[in-house]
């Protein structure tokens, strides 16, 4: 077999520099960052999410986690099913789905499918908001979603095991252990759900027709295995490397009228990365090598697309106020898809500097740029520039004025170009400038954070007939989206109980501002599947060995038809969440109860989808030597 | 993770459970029977395919009565929620209404005067396309399930439509897709190979399949008794497409004109002697005694998602604009005259009128 000449350059590329770094001596501790280009975001809104949220969700998908947690909107094709994000007014495919700095967007679709990403093993999860493409590279316009593992350098011996069972015939098992010295550390992951998914369903309501079914032909099941190895030398430098193997299959949920199944999907995916970090004398540096594997089966037809990654990362403080950090990220992609008329290979290569300057004790700023070259594919140079001004700041408060202006892309998808019939080679990335500004205050325990957004994708990719029943992909529209994001939270103290209340709101506008044909009518109008408002308001509570939270959602109305001629109604839920932890000595056992939709409201993210009403899950695990 | 799922995929083979076919008992109560008036008639049905993967199908009536057009009759008429996901076809046979309705895999059965829903038939259709009748045997194309790469599951379907069961069904790998009855046979474009079908309703067995170049679309039938197919270019460049004439005696193709970018759409006047189709851009008429097509007008700003034929041989030309908005009709006259454009449902596709 021959090894193209680029694999050969990423190579040669990685193993000098991770030889070369060993040579320096200074003991410096690695700084991993959670978001690994965090600190490049000045201006930039980036959430975190809670660990005991992301607790409470190790049973769920990252679907049900965004869309419990975020105001940020998922299109749900019913219960486990194809979930895909739009966040800020855009599409799908405007959101970059990181796992360990691996853009793992399906390279077919463009899209990830949150729904089939389980939380299990997600140790972080960071929402970037806004276009960040500068850092991210493509994709990352309407924002990105971070999943990250690090290690913990924690000692000994841990496990773990988890059962759970829920309604409409749900189980779910997680079995995990990790062991560790210091120098070494090992985790590994296995988990299993499944669910016959016969939720009820009311057709004709308030009809004289009216009746309730209970939903068939949408069950599903899943598993994956998940291995995370670090190795320490030292304390300035450590390998890392994550492994994680995810399986799914799907009933598909037919609408809501539907009693026919409506074919079957297996979704496969295979992620391993492989890094090298390093802090020495000379900088920071990292390498990373990885690889991707996806099959999508639909009713056994199958997509299969492979990437290998490999990315540089060389970091180092001009000065005082100045840290540059230099990088490369190489693709190499190939796919053998029956409708793509033969094997594609693409090589997609990527370089970026990042600098940030402290302008003053006051004044943080960043200034990143990226340029991405893609085989036979011109994308545009992505700038980024943004500063978080401090107008004061003490231990009992703080208040902070950010602003950001970047531009983003993202590269057509492999069916966009090569789908056949309809694949359009000649498409252009799509285009984005986007800006925002935002006011953050802090006092003692309250927070408040308040956002304003205006993003022009142009060059939007929309698939239009054309000749006959061929459909083809077109740069066809120009987006604008807007709006306003507030964030607000308390902590307090009741006698004994520890709690945190908040609000997290969005009003999102995303309009469509030319013509996609002669005669399109819809120009002005909002975009389908973008609710203006939505929202949630939240309580957490903590009592000795009991933790609770109330989370209230609100989704408002979302436009179905691009001419606005039709919408799916505005909804609200109510999810319960209530824990109890025992302890003794290493040995420590949970319950957990959730009751979720407890309003029983019917909804739909996606028209005649419904999701499912009142559901409880009950959990129970043992676990030792871990929290 | 081979024996994890079997449960489930077992499920999923199990055969379809009767849900909505709940037929309407209203008529059941007793006393004398009056006829129904007759509500939908002198005017033009639109038949709306709806959204992809959404429960949107819904048909409109053009009433040339009051010149108004009425949108989803069938919801208003039955009080439901929705008609279902991709209608293709509405056929009429008589007093009875059958709309064919893609993705729900089902046939909902009308009155086709009031459009009253008078049950649905779920005759294990897999993605049912056309159908037509004779006498009380129903015949509906079903173009199956994309499945390794290829649609599996092809087939014609033989139902019993007073009882709803389904009699026999014949294999249609050859992605059965328009069908029609003439002259006591069943005439069918299979997309598949590009022929035209023959299925012999005494026996239920193909007859003969007749080669055509190009994909086959409608197939409407002249004064005279002969059979005109249109038949398409998609993927056949370089072969003889447009229109067929066949004798439905011998089954043989008597006379081919060619059609440059001809597509699937035909339709056939009154008094049967003038043929209408879409090639490319222009709407063209021919007559069926001989002659050249004639190009009588062009569509501006939108391409024919459905051709249908009303009153005087009026024209109405469907429009899916973004098949995630309302779409519209354009009405032409005989002479391709623009008479109007009004308002339909999502990606009208067909059009039957009732006079």
């Amino acid at each position: 077999m021959k090894i193209p000449y680029r694999v050969l350059l990423f190579l040669l590329l990685i193993f000098p520099v991770t030889i070369w770094a060993q040579d320096t001596l200074k003991l410096e501790e690695v700084t991993i960052y959670g978001i690994p280009m965090e600190k490049y975001s000045a201006g930039s809104k980036i959430m975190k999410i809670a660990p005991e949220v992301l607790r409470k969700h190790r049973e769920a998908s990252l679907a049900t986690l965004l869309a419990m947690e975020t105001p940020v909107y998922f299109r749900g094709r019913g219960n486990g099913m194809l979930s895909t994000i739009s966040f800020r007014g855009t599409d799908p495919s405007h959101t970059a789905l990181l796992w360990n700095g691996i853009n793992i967007n399906s390279f077919s679709l463009g899209q990830a499918d949150f729904a089939a990403v389980p939380m299990a093993g997600i140790q972080q999860v960071a929402v970037h908001y806004g276009p960040s493409a500068a850092l991210y590279g493509s994709d990352a316009i309407g924002g990105s979603i971070h999943l990250t593992n690090e290690p913990l350098w924690t000692e000994g011996i841990s496990m773990g095991l988890r059962g759970s069972y829920g309604s409409f015939g749900y189980q779910g098992l997680q079995l995990n252990g990790s062991y560790g010295n210091g120098k070494w550390e090992g985790r590994s992951l296995y988990y299993r759900n499944k669910a016959d998914n016969n939720f009820p369903i009311t057709l004709n309501a308030g009809r004289p027709s009216e009746q309730t079914y209970r939903r068939d032909h949408a069950s599903f099941a899943q598993q994956g295995f998940q291995q995370d190895i670090y190795y320490r030398p030292s304390s300035n430098r450590y390998f890392s490397l994550n492994a994680w193997h995810s399986e799914m299959e799907r009933q598909i949920q037919p609408t809501d009228f539907s009693r026919q199944p409506n074919g079957f999907q297996e979704d496969q995916s295979t992620r391993v990365v492989a890094a090298y970090h390093h802090h020495g004398q000379a900088g920071y540096f990292q390498t990373r090598a990885g690889y991707v594997h996806d099959i999508i089966r639909f009713n056994n037809s199958a997509t299969p697309i492979s990437r290998m990654i490999g990315a540089f990362r060389y970091e180092n403080a001009i000065n005082d106020n100045i840290t540059a950090k230099f990088g490369t990220d190489y693709q190499y992609i190939t796919a053998d898809v029956p409708n793509y008329g033969g094997a594609i290979a693409e090589h997609r290569t990527d370089f970026f500097l990042l600098l940030t300057w402290d302008v003053s004790p006051r004044l943080h700023t960043s200034f990143n740029l990226r340029q991405a070259f893609v085989t036979g594919f011109q994308a545009p140079l992505a700038p980024s520039i943004g500063s978080i001004f401090t107008f004061y700041h003490t231990d009992m408060t703080s208040l902070q004025w950010k602003a950001n202006i970047s531009r983003s892309y993202r590269v057509p998808t492999l069916n966009d170009r090569f789908w056949q019939p309809g694949g359009n080679p000649e498409l252009l990335p799509e285009d984005a400038w986007g800006a925002e500004t935002g006011l953050v205050y802090q006092l003692q325990k309250f927070s408040a954070e308040l956002t304003a957004f205006t993003n022009y994708v142009d060059n939007w990719i929309a698939w239009r007939p054309v000749a006959g029943n061929v459909w083809q992909p077109m740069n066809v529209q120009e987006v604008h989206s807007r709006g306003i994001e507030a964030l607000v939270s308390q902590n307090f103290t009741l006698g004994e109980v520890n709690m945190k209340t908040g609000l997290n709101y969005a009003y999102t506008r995303s309009t469509q501002e030319t013509p996609r044909f002669s005669g399109d009518a819809n120009v002005g109008n909002q975009l389908i599947y973008v609710p203006e408002h939505s929202g949630l308001a939240f309580l957490h509570a903590r009592f000795r060995q009991w933790n609770g939270q109330l989370n209230y959602n609100r989704v408002g109305d979302r436009f179905t038809q691009f001419d606005n001629s039709r919408s799916l109604p505005a909804y609200s839920l109510v999810d319960i969440a209530l824990e109890y932890d025992v302890k003794w000595l290493a040995h420590g056992l949970d319950i957990a109860l959730q009751a979720n939709n407890i309003l029983d409201q019917p909804y739909q993210n996606f028209l005649h989808n419904s999701m499912p009403g009142r559901n409880f899950l009950l959990s129970l695990r043992y676990h030792f030597n871990q929290n | 993770m081979k024996h994890f799922f079997k449960q489930s995929q077992l499920f999923y083979l199990l055969l379809l459970i009767p849900f909505l076919n709940a037929c309407n008992d209203d008529d059941d109560q007793g006393g004398p029977q009056i006829p129904p008036e007759d509500i939908y008639s002198n005017g033009v049905f639109v038949v709306n395919e709806g959204q992809f993967g959404t429960e949107t199908s819904s048909l409109s009536f053009f009433d040339y009565e009051t010149g108004g057009v009425e949108e989803n009759v069938f919801q208003e008429v039955n009080n439901r929620e929705v008609l279902g996901n991709t209608l293709q076809h509405y056929y009429i046979d008589g007093d009875n209404g059958y709309l064919v309705i893609s993705s729900s895999a089902i046939i909902q059965k009308v009155n086709a005067l009031t459009l009253e829903d008078q049950g649905t038939i779920m005759g294990d259709f897999d993605n049912p396309r056309y159908m037509t009748s004779i006498g009380n045997k129903g015949y509906i194309t079903n173009f199956g399930t994309f499945v390794d790469g290829g649609f599996q599951g092809a087939k014609v379907s033989v139902v019993d439509l007073v009882s709803g069961e389904v009699l026999t069904e014949l294999d249609g790998d050859n992605a059965p897709d328009y069908i029609m009855a003439h002259e006591g046979q069943i005439f069918i474009s299979n997309t598949g190979n590009n022929t035209i079908g023959v299925i012999d309703p005494e026996s239920d067995a193909y007859v003969t399949q007749i080669p055509v170049d190009g994909v086959p679309g409608k197939i409407v039938a002249d004064q005279a008794g002969y059979l005109w197919v249109i038949t398409a270019a998609f993927g056949a460049e370089g072969q003889e497409t447009g229109l067929y004439r066949i004798n439905p005696t011998n089954f043989e193709v008597d006379d081919v004109v060619a059609v440059e970018g001809a597509g699937k759409h035909l339709v056939i006047n009154e008094s049967k002697d003038i043929v209408y189709f879409v090639a490319g851009s222009e709407v063209f008429r021919k007559s069926t005694a001989g002659g050249q097509p004639e190009a009588i007008t062009t569509l501006s700003g939108f391409s024919a998602y459905g051709l249908g034929i009303g009153k005087d041989d009026e024209l109405f030309v469907g429009d899916a604009t973004d098949f995630s908005s309302n779409g519209f009709v354009h009405r032409f006259s005989a002479n391709g005259d623009f008479i109007e454009q009004f308002s339909a449902g999502i990606a009208p596709n067909g059009f039957i009128f009732r006079p």
